[in-house]
């Protein structure tokens, strides 16, 4: 399979030809002027597949392949692999279960693909109600969970990267505002209980 | 969950105030990382070297019509300075000043542009560079990684 260029704004294909690296050239399509880096992997044959070598008596063979040669173990469990088998997650070479297992286990930096932001849900679960006002009330629930939250995952890092923690102070210190406001209403309702009775 | 990455651009000062918008690029040791954060998630997509087969990059308008919008919006505030009234000068001030830094901001961080980067199977834009000057100082950092990777 022969790759193509394709224009950003258009996405019309190019004559990679008219491009030198950085240079721009204009678009046949849309004539805008066009700047492309073309790497060396844009020439390579995509449509190649592994080469896959049949084991030879006293060769290593692939774990999964009874037939077919072993080129390299797993760097987690150690079982031999052959190209077909063979993933490379970053630098390390893993076979098909092992990288299932990490990616259940979260313990692979390549393999995390999405992570819950819960800096902006704690701070989400305090400020939401107040801001639509009509649902100000559940905060009762919303703030203790907002600063649950904010302690919990105060010293964990949970994204790939670490956050600053701007929005977990932000949310902590509304939700004890919150939790200490809604205590004195509900001190106060509890004490004045028998003035409110005998008012009805 | 740590490793070491650096960071190329982090998208833009005014889309970090926008949750759900913001998108941001940063180098590991053998791949680009695309965050592109959605409200209360965020996605990370993989782009290694040794795949990367070219980078496109075509001048947009998009920061002429951003410059027209801030700039509209930052006059229409301005027009609430006019009644010599507490409120509407409030507002006014208010909602003037967030309009016309968003505008200042927008002229001082200069042309946009579209970027795509492409793979043997997926092509994608590539947000956080879409500013010539992050482009031009993104590329600096970015080709001589991936020709190096790819010999």
């Amino acid at each position: 399979m022969v790759a193509f260029l394709s224009c950003p704004h258009c996405s019309q294909r190019l004559p990679v030809d008219r491009f030198v690296s950085g240079q721009p050239a204009p678009c046949p399509a849309c004539n805008r002027q066009v700047a492309a880096y073309v790497f060396p992997a844009f020439d390579r044959d995509n449509s190649s597949r592994p080469e896959i070598h049949l084991a030879q008596e006293g060769e290593a063979v692939c774990f999964f392949h009874s037939r077919y040669g072993a080129v390299s173990p797993c760097d987690n469990c150690g079982r031999f692999l052959c190209e077909t088998c063979l993933i490379t997650v970053g630098s390390r070479k893993l076979c098909a279960d092992c990288v299932s297992h990490a990616r259940r286990q979260k313990d692979q930096t390549g393999l995390v693909n999405h992570a819950a932001l819960f800096d902006n849900v704690a701070l989400l679960l305090v400020t939401l109600p107040l801001v639509t006002v009509v649902f100000a009330f559940l905060t009762i629930l919303s703030a203790p969970v907002s600063l649950f939250l904010a302690l919990f995952y105060w010293s964990r890092q949970w994204s790939l990267l670490p956050r600053s923690r701007l929005r977990f102070v932000i949310a902590s210190f509304l939700a004890v505002l919150l939790i200490a406001g809604w205590a004195l209403l509900i001190y106060y309702l509890v004490t004045n209980s028998e003035q409110f009775t005998h008012t009805l | 969950m740590s490793i070491s990455y650096k960071k190329i651009s982090d998208g833009g000062l005014l889309l970090s105030l926008l949750p759900g918008m913001r998108t941001k690029l940063y180098l590991g040791t053998d791949h680009l990382l695309l965050i592109e954060q959605f409200i209360l998630v965020e996605r990370y997509k993989r782009f290694y070297f040794r795949d990367i087969q070219a980078i496109t990059e075509t001048k947009s308008p998009r920061w002429i019509v951003l410059g027209l919008i801030w700039g509209f919006l930052a006059l229409l505030s301005a027009l609430l300075l006019i009644p010599h009234n507490p409120v509407t000068l409030t507002f006014g001030t208010l909602f003037t000043a967030f309009f016309g830094l968003a505008f200042i901001h927008n002229i001082l961080s200069g042309p946009t542009c579209i970027v795509r980067l492409q793979t043997a199977v997926q092509t994608h834009r590539f947000a956080p560079l879409e500013r010539i000057r992050d482009f031009s100082s993104g590329m600096e950092i970015i080709v001589p990684l991936i020709q190096n990777a790819q010999g």
